[in-house]
């Protein structure tokens, strides 16, 4: 015993002798790094970094700092910009793309990124049986790609893609995270723990990965697009909200995503820190029933939109931060038809529709999501504050909230159970197709389209603007498809939220993207 | 002695395999394991492929008679969320949780019991007062509470969270228990620092067990400060000191040897609230993430390990009774 206590006694006397880490010294820029370390700290972990495997945004945010895709979103809107294609075609029926390739970039791995590579990664992901798929079972982004039946290497620095059939959001889709390029002899050595070990030729390459705690990425000092700024990116696992502002403020974290709305104060009136508030590209939305009587009839609808008080809502439940609209994407969107009005706040008038439809003292099921989303931080004061104008109108809403792991909560919603959802989309590549066409074309029911809405007008203004390559007459299309949903009244545009992070006043170089896209190439903690 | 622990440990094999029928068939209760895998996004038909895929579509005894197949090679698995292997998340996860748990429990026993010796030397004091008082605040303030307030108190002096600075190069890849770890890769600053950083977290962690231990103790020892024998020794002229600590101890120990082996089943099953407040890696997060995923692979192999941890510390207190107290036989 006394022998384990004498052990113990050195262990602390040795572990009170200091730091003596040496500091390691790895490849450097032409004149260095501005910065060491930059640790960014979120809610969750990420769960896989193989591009076509994730979804979530904890993933993305990591992989879009390792891997490139052949075209970019630009720095601050949703125009893509080159990448690692230099430049590209499409022949004038939208059918057939080809890319010209950058030449002399190499993966993490010192391999060779060429078009043999980029057609390696497509046939990996869009087909089932192909050799470098171990361990890859899931790819829910792969709808988006289905459309490429083909992809030809003519020579080492061109890709040809063949799709079956026009689309104008194939370029936009060419820039999002599941096309990025992973190093197909990363993928055939690692095999099912590729996601584990993810090679790509972004700025950053990985390093290592502690789950739930930290992933460790150091710069490419060699990217195409020039060194980053800082030597290495940690990704920091803080779960609960009001503590990574803690840590924020405490300076153990550089920058935090997921503030809570409640903490935008105290980081405002903290002069360590700076708030980035920037209009982002989602929104949130009552989706009302259209298959289910009595809201199949749009008086019904209408009345509902009239029955909300949006500024009252924005104020109450979303802390007064973001704005409120008519239409089913947010103004950010290329497309938005400003000319759409919205409904005027006028109970007693959706008071009277209500008596006359027949419907005073209806039960209704209210569907309101249990944990706070991205694009509605509060759900239950949403909840709240909507079930008291309904209820002032003479509805009976009863709140139901299913869990919304495991898709029960939009289970339900597809199958029909509900009258009236609270739900809410952020884009995936900034186009409006990705709202209008996605969530309200009838052959999006029962997946997307939680309104269940049919509207022939509506599906052949959607369709015919997504075959339109040009851009100026696809938005002529979706204005007058948000004509068609205005009348019909689907849903109810509830909010459209910024993008909020919060830093460290020693940060520079990092801005919001109104995609949500989390760029560190060039941030850096001032040393 | 021996034949006891072989029937305890031949108990806890139904035990054990009861358990993980029970979380197999609660895994398939609400929620749909092949949606949470595929994504909110994909489409049906993705869905019905990775429920093939997955073996998802088949009865759910023939599911769990493959699983244990599995595990009685040794084989957890692999994480639906993740693709990492479940036995090397659980050799991760589990030090973690033993660590804090640990260094909670010291704290717990080591301050419990003297402030419950100290009050039932004294009943009614100012001293007892106070600690009964104290131990009440103990087992009544919420740990998310208590933690977020050290938090904020400590800001700056201790740190907030996790193992070790985010910064620090380490990973416990010897014993997974990283003050080890460290002590072993002779690195005495990475030791020290993880010792500061378990500080916040066991404190917290420690304020129940304490707090019940604290009680306990007091009313063990009150009952057996009265006995006889013990008014015997101080007729005898022994200082009261040495017979509160030599004998009335002793015999006041065995409810509180229980107390503390319930306590620590407790805290190895993984302490949420603490380990999510200061972002510790232990496997009460873990068993949240995967539910929360529908990962039931993952959720599985957390909750066997828990319960055979659980198991194995009542095993161990049972044991102890009969060191404690010759008169108990286990024959």
């Amino acid at each position: 015993m006394k022998r384990w206590l004498g052990c113990a006694v050195m262990a602390l006397v040795v572990a009170g002798c200091g730091k003596g880490a040496s500091k390691e010294k790895g490849p450097q820029p032409p004149g260095g790094f501005a910065g060491e370390v930059l640790v960014y700290a979120r809610g969750a972990d990420s769960k896989k970094l193989d591009p076509q495997a994730i979804e979530d945004g904890e993933s993305v945010n990591v992989v879009t700092q390792i891997f490139d895709t052949l075209v970019a979103f630009e720095a601050k809107g949703t125009k893509v910009e080159p990448a690692l294609a230099t430049s590209w075609t499409s022949s004038p029926d939208g059918m057939t793309w080809t890319f010209k390739l950058r030449t002399g970039v190499k993966f993490h791995d010192g391999t060779a990124f060429d078009a043999a590579a980029v057609k390696s990664n497509f046939d990996r992901y869009l087909q089932p049986a192909h050799p470098l798929r171990a361990g890859l079972t899931e790819t829910p982004y792969d709808f988006l790609y289905k459309n490429i039946s083909k992809v030809e290497t003519p020579s080492g620095d061109t890709v040809v893609f063949t799709l079956t059939e026009g689309n104008a959001t194939f370029l936009t889709n060419m820039a999002m995270f599941p096309a990025c390029i992973s190093s197909p002899a990363a993928i055939a050595k690692h095999k099912e723990a590729y996601g584990q070990n993810p090679v790509g030729t972004g700025p950053f390459r990985f390093v290592s990965w502690e789950p739930t705690q930290k992933i460790v990425l150091e710069a490419n000092v060699e990217y195409w697009g020039g060194s980053p700024k800082t030597k290495k990116v940690i990704y920091a696992v803080i779960a609960e909200n009001s503590v990574r502002v803690q840590r924020l403020r405490a300076g153990e974290v550089h920058i935090i995503d997921g503030v809570p709305p409640g903490e935008l104060d105290s980081i405002r009136a903290d002069s360590s820190c700076r708030l980035l508030l920037e209009p982002g590209m989602n929104f949130s939305y009552l989706a009302i029933n259209c298959e289910k009587a009595p809201f199949d009839r749009p008086e019904v609808r209408q009345a509902i939109a009239m029955a909300i008080d949006k500024k009252e809502l924005l104020k109450l439940a979303y802390r007064g931060i973001g704005q409120t609209g008519p239409n089913a994407l947010p103004p950010t969107i290329w497309g938005y038809n400003d000319k759409v009005a919205d409904y005027p706040f006028d109970p007693v008038k959706a008071k009277a529709a209500i008596a006359a439809a027949g419907i005073a003292g209806k039960e209704i099921d209210f569907y309101v999501m249990p944990n706070p989303r991205a694009y509605v931080p509060d759900p239950a004061s949403v909840g709240a504050v909507v079930k008291q104008r309904l209820e002032a109108i003479g509805l009976k809403p009863r709140i139901v909230s299913p869990v919304w792991e495991g898709g029960v909560y939009l289970g339900e919603l597809k199958q029909g159970k509900h009258d009236i959802a609270l739900v809410g989309w952020i884009t995936d590549n900034g186009d409006p197709d990705n709202f209008l066409f996605t969530l309200f074309h009838s052959t999006a029911i029962p997946e997307q389209n939680h309104a269940h809405w049919k509207s022939k007008a509506f599906d052949t203004l959607v369709v015919q603007a997504q075959k339109e390559p040009v851009q100026a007459k696809r938005a002529e299309f979706y204005g007058l498809a948000q004509e068609v949903m205005r009348g019909e009244t689907p849903v109810v545009p509830l909010a459209y939220l910024p993008n909020i992070a919060a830093i460290r006043a020693n940060v520079e170089g990092y801005a919001l993207h109104p995609m949500g896209l989390v760029r560190l190439k060039d941030a850096f903690a001032k040393k | 002695m021996r034949a006891f622990l072989l029937r305890r440990f031949a108990l806890a094999v139904p035990t054990l395999l009861g358990v993980s029928f029970l979380v197999f068939a609660l895994a398939h209760v609400g929620g749909d394991p092949a949606r949470a895998i595929a994504g909110e996004k994909a489409p049906a038909e993705t869905v019905e492929r990775i429920r093939h895929e997955y073996g998802l579509d088949r009865p759910v005894v023939v599911q769990y008679a493959s699983y244990m197949g599995g595990l009685a090679r040794g084989n957890f698995g692999r994480s639906s969320q993740t693709k990492r292997l479940v036995a090397e998340d659980l050799k991760r996860h589990f030090p973690a949780t033993v660590e804090l748990a640990t260094a909670a429990l010291l704290l717990a026993a080591l301050f419990g019991m003297a402030a419950g010796v100290l009050a039932a030397l004294r009943p009614g004091s100012f001293v007892d007062l106070a600690v009964m008082s104290l131990s009440l605040v103990g087992v009544s303030i919420p740990v998310f509470f208590l933690g977020m307030l050290a938090l904020v108190a400590f800001k700056g002096m201790l740190p907030g969270g996790g193992r070790l600075d985010f910064m620090t190069d380490f990973t416990a890849d010897r014993t997974g228990f990283v003050v080890l770890d460290a002590l072993l890769s002779s690195r005495a600053e990475v030791a020290r620092e993880a010792l500061l950083h378990l500080l916040l977290p066991a404190c917290a962690l420690a304020t129940i067990p304490m707090a019940v231990i604290a009680r306990l103790t007091r009313a063990s020892m009150l009952e057996t400060l009265s006995s006889d024998y013990v008014r015997t020794a101080r007729a005898k002229g022994l200082p009261v000191m040495a017979v509160a600590l030599r004998h009335a101890l002793r015999n006041a120990l065995i409810p509180i040897v229980t107390a503390i082996g319930l306590q620590y089943g407790t805290l190895l099953s993984g302490a949420v609230l603490t380990e999510t407040v200061f972002s510790w890696p232990g496997i009460g997060r873990y068993v949240v993430e995967s539910i929360k995923g529908k990962d039931f692979i993952a959720m599985q192999g957390a909750i066997l390990v828990i319960a055979t941890a659980f198991v194995l510390v009542n095993l161990l207190v049972d044991a102890l009774y009969g060191r404690l107290d010759p008169r108990i036989s286990h024959a």
